[in-house]
Order: C-alpha cells, then structure tokens, then sequence
C-alpha cells in the first residue's frame, strides 16, 4: 500500500530525515517508536503533504502513485488519514458542520453520494456511541478551548468516520489518561480490516498493550535503525532508546 | 499563502453577479447643484413648505464646509456638479397603487437580485419597501402593518402624511450640519424610508428595504428615519445593491434611529453596491451617516453591518447613549477586495447611567484591499458605571492588502470601563493545512475558515440576512479566496 | 488646567515665551550630584544642568570604552552631549545622565540634547533621570537619539521627575540595526504637563524593542504619552506595554501607533495600554492605532480603562487592611509591572518611593471607591 524508498527531507535548511524505508501492506499495522527530534513527526508530516517539509531524495508511493506529486486533500480523499499531534484551532467553525464538510469531500470523490445532514447525524451519532464519547464535543468549535484529551478524541472521531485506508497516528497517545487512551485504542482496532492499514507514531510502549502491532520499527538519526514485531517494543521500553544508539555505535 | 493567491488570481476573472442595467425612462434633471435644484426636487415630491426652507438651509450650510480628509481613504476629487441629483422612473410619475401597476422591467430587476416580492411576502413574512434610484416605487404588507398602527412607508409620503412628526424627529440626531455628506443630504435628499412604531407595540414582521442605484451618474441621497415609541420594538433590514458602470458613483444616505424608554430598534445592513473593478475603476462611493439616539431609559439600538460592495466605504452607524441603562451594539464584517477601501466603525457616546456599548468589527482585506476599523467610545463624566468592550479582528489574505484599526477612547468618568481589543493575522497556514488534510479543497477551507472568523456578527443578523449574508460573503470568496 | 498645545505654531508660540538662561556654572555642587544620583558612585555620569553639559561634575570614563564629546554633528544650536559605546563593549556598570533643572529666573528654556551610540555588539544600561532643585516655571525641551548598531543591547530606564510647574518635552528617537535589543522603560511623574514622545524604526532585521512606559498623573497635570513605532523592515518585533494611574483632574492622552510597512514580513507588535482612573475628574483620552500593509504578521493591541477592582479592594479589607492603604498597595501592584521591568534598583527604588507619597497625599483617595 504505502512504500517509502530512502527518503530525504529538509526542514527549513536541515536535514530530518537521512535516507528512509518503510514497506507498509493492506491490513498491517505498523509502530514507528523514536527519541524526541529522530524525525517521527517529520515523516507524518511529509506523508500529509506539508509544503514546508522538503523532500530532496527518494519516493513515496501509494497505491501504486506517487504520493508526493498530490495536494494534501486529494490526498486525504484517496483515503490517507492523519491524527494530529497538536490540532489546530479553528475558531467559529462548528465542528459538526466541519465534519460533515469534510466527510462530503472525501465521498464526492470516491464517487458517492453526499450525506445530508440528518443521515450525517444519524452516522455521526452512532460513531460517538461505539467510541463511548459524549455528543457535546459537536456542537463547540472545532478544536476552539478543547483539552489535550478533548482534541484527541476529536482526532479519532474524524479517523472512524472519514473510514481512512492508510491511517497515520501522529503520538495520539501523548498526554493522554488511561480513559483516553483506550477510546483512541477502540478507534484504531474498531477499523482494523484487511483492506486497511496504520502507522502509528509513539514514543512510548504504552499504547501499544492496546493496539498489537504487526511490525515495530525504530527510528533515529532520521532512518529506520532497527525492526522487529511487538517483542522490539517491550525490549525498548525495558532498556531504553540509549540501548539502540549504543548497538548502532557497537555496530559501526 | 498559496492556495489564497491562486483564488485571488481567479477573483479577478469573476464578475459582479448583480452588474445589470435596468433600461426604463427616468425623469432625470441636468447634473448639478444649486438652490433652484433644490426647490425642484422639493416641488416635485410635493412637500410641505418647511421641507424646502430646511433643505435650503442645510445647502447654505453645506457650501461653507469642506470635504473631510481624515479618513484613511483615498479617491479622485469628486465633482459634485457633475452629479444628477434627481432621477425617478417616468412611469412612477404618478405612483403605482399596486404591485400590479409596478413596470415589469423593475420587478424583473428585483427578481434577478433575489427578491421576488410575491414570493418573499409568502414565504419570509418580510414587508420590503423598494427604492429604485429615488422614487419608492412599491410598498407591501402596508394594510396588515396599519393594522398593528405601524407606519411604514417612503419618507416623502411621511412628509406629505405625518409632517408633524417629520418635523419633530427629522434632523434631531444627525443635524444638517454635522458633517459634509450629511449636509449635503438634508439639501438634496430624494427618498428613503419612514418608520413609526407605537408605544407597546411589537413590529410584527421584519421591515426591509433594498437600495438600488440605477441610472448612471446620479448619487442616491435617501434618508431614512426610524422612530420606535416607549416599549416598542423593531428589526429594520437594508439590503444595498448596484450595477456595473465604468463611473463611480456618490451615494450619501443618512439614517437616523430614535428609541424612547424601553424601546429596541435592530437595524441591519447587507452593503452589496459594486466595487468597481479589479483595477479600481468605476464602484459607489459610499459616505453614509447613521446615529442611533437611545432617547429613554432601558432603550436599545443595535447596528449590524455585512459590508461587501462599494469602491469607498465611510460609514460609522453610532450610538448616543442618553437614556440611563441603554444599550448600544454594533457587529460589523467588512470586507475588501480588488481595490476596495473601506474606513468603518462606530462611535458610542456613553451620557447615562449604567450604559453599555458592545463593539465587534472584523474585517478581511484581500488583493490591494485597505481595511480600517475606526471608533469612538465616550465616557461622559455622568456615566456612572459605563461599560464597553470592543473587539476588532482583521485577516489578511495576500501580501498588498491592509488592515487598520484606529480607536478613540475618551473616559471621563472613574466608574466606568472600557476594554479594547484588536488582533490581526492571516490565515493560519495550520489551519487551512488540517481542513485540507480532512479532505477540504483550498477554497472550501478559506471560505469555512473565513466565515467562522465572521460567526459573532452574522449570529447578531436575523435569519433570512444571516444566510444571504453568508451566501453574499460566499460569492465574494468564491472569487475572492475560496 | 493646563492645556498642551498641539499644532506646531501653538509650541513655536509657547517655546518663544521662554528665554534661554545664561550656564551658571557655580549653581550645583557636587553635594546636589551626590544627593540626585541613581547609579553607585563611581559609575560613569554625565550632568546636566538646564541643559548644558557640566564636565567638572560628571565622572568620565578613562578606559576607552566609553567615550563622550560635546559637539553635536547637528544643526542644533544647544550644547548637547554625544556618547559612544566601543563595539563589543560590555559595561558592568550603568551610565548615568542626569538632567536637572535650576535656576534662580523663572520661564527659562532648557533644551538638552543627548546622543547615545551603542557600536555593534556593545551592551549597555542607560539610567536617565530628569529633576530639579528649584520650583520654578521652566520648559524642558529634550531630544534624545539612541543608535543601535548590530547586536547591540540597551538597558533604558528613565525617570521623569520634574517639578509641577515644569513644562516637560521630550522626544525620543530610537533607531535599531539588525539584532539589535532595545528595553526601554520611562516613568512619568512630574511637569505640569509633560509630553514624551517615542519614535523607533529599524534599520536591520531581527531587532527588538521593549518600550514600557508608566504615568501618574495628579491634580493640575497632563501627560501626553506618543508612541511611533515603524516597523519598516521584516522580522523584527515591538512590544510597547504603557500603564497610567490618574487621580484629580490630571488628565492624560496615550496615543500608540504601530505601523507595519508593506515588506515587513514576519512582524511581530504588540501595543497595550491600560489605565486606572481614581477619581471623578480625571480624565484619560487613549488612541492605540494599528496600520498594518503586511499580511504574515502578529500584531495585537489592548486597552483597558476602569478603576481600581472593587473586589480585590474588598478582599484586602477583609484581611484587615485599612482602605487606604489598601487602595496603595492595589496602585502599587498595578504600577509595579511597569516599574519592575527598569532592571535599575535605585531608580525604582525611587520611583516606588515617590508613587506612594503621591498616593497618599490624596486626601481625597479613601472615598474613592466607597461608591
């Protein structure tokens, strides 16, 4: 689904990312655990379309295209899904009405029909009711005073009903209480499918005791280091990222 | 910002929705000013002899003033000798008595700008009294709100039907002589509207009025007086509309509101007049004058202003807080594009006890767009416990455009507070990046983002305004930024 | 009252009813310095009196950092005073000018006129105060210039404390280079009127100005307080924060203007002024402007007008703290924001000092908020 050929970004004047390669398959999921600054936001941000974020060297493909020659909405309606790490507010916007704008896009342009607003309720509704949240996150604006948990959710809440196929988890987890973090865990295994896959972003092994993960990838220096299934996380998290960068050093 | 640029550039190929030219005869007299102008117009609205001896006054007064340059405008001399000052429809000659008897022609100009009159009184329950160039030509829903002993009707009817209390009001809170362009109104003024709520009495439908200029090189002087009695209360909609012309053209209303005790007056506005072109030729000149008095005590006037149109904007709808507990607010969007200049705001004069003003101005500025918030809160020294707060945003979108913001704050009294605030940014690249990652194209997303930015003052607009305001700012952006 | 004129031919008028006073050179001593000054002793001071430059009673500097001249490379006809700090220069100590006003005539000029130079890298505190030894009717008429070369830092805490029959000008005019530094804070007490004028403009990127500016205006007095700053290059922020106490029938009139030129990219300016009125005639007249012809720019501005909070009032004097002493120490904290960021602790020393007394020589004061 998505393949990343040793990719170079360059963030205003300096070089985040040192010749990355990622394989990623329908119905995988797949963990990217890093220290702080080994480029984890970077690559979400690139996989997004983020015009500050330059790519100097290597491809991205998805779906068989080249991902980097789209815009970031035609992007997000080929099914490419990011939970931001810090939403932004946008003052005035009702939420609901923001969602359901956003959720037309995407449909017009898999070629379905548009929701009215009472079937997008309806859909809505029953969403919030299996992630076990409360209806009044829709009717403030959208991110507008949200705590950190608030936006959060509000990030899983758009991922289940825009129904991704690549979704991207950029630290979710980060600052989340257990409550929290099981309804963000209940968004991602509600739409774990063979069609569908995920990267999740972490620095931490706690939020993978409730999303399992296929493949556990290391990040540093700006490249994927290391790779292994669920046991790399616990091992990381027993020793620490000091244990990767004193192998790395051993090894070179 | 990129994708706002890309639109700006398309702006610019998009055209003026309601740039047609109604084609009827008018009854027009050669450009120009001067006292026999004056006695015409006076004549021919057959008017009492008051009327005349006031407009010549104000003529007199108005030859020793001078044009004001503090505004943050800049425009061409403009040359008032070249200006008709009076065009009426020729088959309005003798006043239609029916919507029937209305030309056709102007009905269809009507529909075209999205007020079919039979349908909107079905429909919206709204009663419209129409100025087309000078002359109000239709008048609806006049028997049911008689009925309820509202007066609604043209000013120059009221002159010829209610001159006394024409005579009282009129001119008592914006004299002849306060400012240029009020002055010369009072001399040249040709119609507008006049409203009559009796004490208790609570309008039972919105009354609206939509402004059209018309015929070319005529200035469209129209005055409106609204005065609602002891515990009455009012909603007041001013749709403002004009063709396309190469030529710039003057218009200089004056609006005065009057609210004795307990009384509320809503006045709202939807400025649409056409901008000019991108380059800044042609478009309305836009100098209007509207003060609401807040005569009694508890009296409310509240202004609402979705400004889009007009090359030059100057216009600051003001309240005089006199009354002891009045309230005064005023909610404004104003945006310019292409070469629009727009210097707007309020003055909120705080005289009584436990007053209270609520100002809230934003403002877009896109392409060479210059956008200034101007305003004035007084705190005389007998308001005992004033209280105004004042929010001013501006969003710019591009590069050469402008957003300025120019309070005046005078207190003089310890008791009372005034908080001001004022903001500007452009639109977060954050922010137009995680609607476009939800899916949203550019323009979906500077529209959505714009007109969230907008939300406090269209929530302020009655319901059927709040979405042809929506709609109208919509249209702007669809060329303008999204 | 006191009116201030305004147009440029009201001033040329009123600096003509001035006569200019002949440098009495025997007039201040060496005890007056010592008793005047804000800095520690041995820190390099530059006096003058009426606006004449007094060497015998000033402490130069001997180790060539730090050179000051008296000729003025203007048209000025005035004695003035030009200081230049060496590039790369880091003064430990403050440097003191010291304006006083004396003289035994009445409806004499003084026209000071000071040029302070920070050559690139150079950092530098600058303690400025304006006073007076006797109570006559005089016109001080300043000019003050500060040229910030690359990298340069300035530290400015002013003190305006000139006698109620004074009628105070000032101007100051600050010109920045790139990453240049400029903190600034003046406190206005005395005159009775006082006009202080602030012009900053840039002349390279990424500089910085703080300008923090507190007033106290008391019965008989007008302050004016005009604020201009240019943003006429990109990347460059301001942050004027300006805060008045009024009692009396002091009037003042704060007008800020921030302008943002059409290249000025990446601006950030932010303007806010917020006033206490203590009493019925008092009266405040505030105009923070904003002209902004850039689009990626941060500004902001805010004003507030109100009297002293009557619930933090009430919550002192629930704690047993009588009202007046109350209403001091609310004064005093609103004051305090503005006077804390002097980074000069004599003069704020002095500045607390003379906040009180004023205060609570109000008699009038504890039946302010009884209402």
């Amino acid at each position: 689904m998505l393949s990343v050929k040793d990719l170079h970004v360059v963030v205003n004047g300096k070089e985040i990312l040192t010749g990355l390669n990622l394989e990623i398959k329908p119905g995988e999921i797949h963990a990217l655990m890093g220290p702080n600054g080994s480029g984890k936001s970077t690559l979400s941000k690139v996989l997004a379309g983020r015009e500050e974020y330059v790519v100097t060297e290597g491809s991205v493909t998805y779906k068989g295209q080249d991902l980097l020659a789209l815009a970031p909405e035609v992007r997000a309606q080929q099914g490419i899904f990011m939970a931001f790490q810090y939403p932004v507010e946008i003052p005035g916007v009702n939420n609901t009405y923001f969602l359901q704008m956003a959720l037309n896009a995407i449909r017009k342009a898999r070629g379905e029909a548009e929701l009215n607003s009472l079937a997008f309720m309806r859909l809505v509704r029953d969403k919030l009711k299996a992630l076990e949240m409360d209806e009044s996150l829709l009717k403030r604006y959208v991110n507008a005073g949200f705590s950190g948990g608030e936006m959060k959710r509000n990030e899983i809440l758009q991922m289940t009903l825009l129904e991704p196929s690549l979704a991207i988890l950029d630290e979710t987890d980060s600052g989340l209480d257990i409550d929290a973090l099981k309804i963000v865990a209940r968004g991602v295994n509600t739409l774990r499918s063979p069609e569908r896959a995920m990267l999740v972003i972490t620095h931490y092994q706690r939020l993978l005791d409730y999303i399992e993960p296929d493949v556990v990838h290391v990040l540093s220096g700006g490249k994927i280091v290391m790779s292994g299934d669920k046991s790399l996380a616990l091992e990381l998290e027993a020793k620490g990222y000091g244990w990767v960068q004193d192998g790395l050093e051993q090894a070179a | 910002m990129e994708a706002a640029e890309r639109q700006l550039d398309a702006m610019n190929h998009a055209g003026y929705a309601a740039g047609f030219i109604t084609d009827i005869e008018s009854d027009t007299v050669p450009p120009g000013v001067d006292e026999s102008v004056i006695r015409f117009i006076s004549a021919k609205k057959r008017e009492p002899e008051f009327m005349c001896e006031w407009r010549l006054q104000a003529f007199r007064q108005w030859l020793t003033m001078t044009e004001p340059t503090w505004a943050h405008l800049h425009y061409p001399k403009i040359d008032y000798q070249a200006i008709s000052y009076y065009s009426a429809p020729k088959s309005a000659s003798d006043g239609p008595k029916s919507l029937d008897e209305v030309d056709p022609e102007l009905l269809r100009t009507y529909e075209k700008l999205g007020i079919p009159l039979q349908e909107q009184k079905v429909l919206a329950g709204v009663a419209v009294d129409m100025v087309f160039d000078s002359v109000s030509v239709a008048t609806t829903f006049r028997k049911q709100l008689a009925e309820a002993g509202v007066i609604f009707c043209s000013i120059s009817e009221a002159m010829r039907e209610y001159p006394a209390m024409v005579q009282q009001y009129l001119g008592t809170v914006v004299p002849p002589d306060d400012n240029y362009f009020a002055a010369l109104n009072a001399a040249v003024f040709t119609d507008g509207t006049f409203v009559y709520i009796p004490p208790g009495v609570r309008c039972p439908m919105e009354l609206s009025t939509y402004f059209r200029i018309n015929e070319r090189n005529t200035g469209q002087f129209e005055r409106t007086l609204i005065i609602a009695d002891k515990g009455s209360y009012v909603s007041y909609l001013e749709g403002c509309t004009a063709p396309q012309r190469d030529e710039n053209q003057l218009h200089a209303a004056v609006v005065e509101l009057i609210a004795l005790e307990d009384a509320e007056i809503k006045y709202s506005t939807v400025q649409n007049w056409y901008p000019g072109d991108a380059n800044g030729k042609g478009g309305i000149y836009n100098f209007v004058t509207k003060r609401g008095l807040c005569a009694g005590d508890r009296s409310h006037i509240s202004w609402t202003q979705v400004e889009t149109g007009s090359a030059i904007t100057w216009k600051y709808p003001s309240c005089i807080l006199k009354g002891d507990d009045a309230v005064g607010e005023f909610y404004s969007v104003a945006v310019t594009r292409g070469a629009q200049q727009a210097d707007t705001g309020t003055k909120m004069y705080h005289i009584g006890k436990n007053t209270r003003s609520t100002i809230v101005s934003k403002g877009i500025s896109a392409d060479r767009g210059q956008n200034t918030y101007r305003g004035l809160v007084r705190m005389n020294q007998s308001a005992e416990n004033g209280r105004n707060h004042t929010q001013c945003d501006s969003l710019l979108i591009g590069d050469k455009c402008g957003a300025h913001t120019f309070p005046y704050i005078e207190v003089a009294n310890p008791t009372a507070k005034v908080e001001h605030e004022a903001t500007t940014s452009k639109i977060g690249e954050d922010q137009l990046f995680y609607c476009r990652q939800r899916g949203l194209s550019p323009e979906d997303a500077v529209s959505m983002i714009v007109n969230g930015f907008c939300k406090e003052v269209f929530k302020e607009l009655p319901m059927e305004f709040a979405v042809e305001a929506r709609k109208l700012l919509a249209i702007s952006l669809e060329g303008a930024v999204g | 009252m006191n009116t201030l004129p305004t147009s440029p031919e009201a001033i040329a008028t009123l600096l003509g009813s001035f006569q200019p006073v002949a440098l009495e050179d025997d007039l201040l001593t060496p005890d007056d310095v010592e008793q005047l000054r804000l800095t520690p002793v041995e820190s390099l001071r530059v006096v003058m009196l009426n606006g004449f430059f007094m060497p015998e009673l000033s402490t130069l500097p001997q180790d060539g950092s730090v050179t000051v001249a008296t000729t003025l490379n203007t048209d000025s006809p005035d004695e003035g005073v030009s200081i230049r700090i060496k590039a790369g220069s880091v003064l430990a100590q403050a440097l003191e000018v010291l304006h006083v006003s004396f003289s035994f005539e009445s409806e004499f000029i003084a026209q000071p006129r000071l040029r302070v130079v920070l050559e690139a890298g150079a950092h530098a505190t600058l303690v400025e105060q304006y006073t007076h030894l006797s109570d006559t009717l005089c016109l001080n008429n300043a000019v003050v210039e500060v040229f910030l070369e690359a990298g340069a830092r300035l530290s400015h805490p002013r003190l305006q404390q000139e006698s109620l029959r004074t009628r105070h000008l000032s101007s100051l005019h600050v010109n920045q280079a790139a990453g240049s530094h400029y903190h600034g804070t003046t406190l206005a007490f005395g005159g009775a009127w006082s006009r202080t004028e602030f012009h900053v403009a840039f002349s390279g990127t990424g500089a910085h100005c703080d300008l923090n500016g507190f007033y106290l205006v008391g019965d008989q007095q007008t302050h004016d307080m005009h604020l201009d700053v240019i943003h006429n290059l990109p990347g460059c922020s301001s942050n004027a924060r300006f805060k008045g106490i009024l009692y009396g029938n002091g009037k003042a009139v704060f007008n800020g203007n921030i302008v943002v030129k059409p290249d000025a990219q990446k601006t950030d300016a932010r303007l806010s002024n917020d006033n206490l009125l203590l009493s019925r005639a008092a009266e405040i007249d505030t105009r923070p402007r904003l002209e902004i012809y850039a689009d990626d720019v941060q500004c902001s501005h805010g004003t507030t007008v109100g009297q002293l909070d009557p619930e933090m009032l009430f919550y002192l004097r629930a704690r047993g703290i009588p009202q007046t002493q109350a209403t001091l120490m609310v004064c005093d904290g609103f004051a305090s924001e503005i006077i804390d960021t002097c980074n000069a602790a004599a003069l704020q020393q002095q500045a607390q000092t003379l906040l009180a007394k004023r205060l609570a020589s109000v008699t009038a004061l504890a039946g302010v908020n009884d209402a």
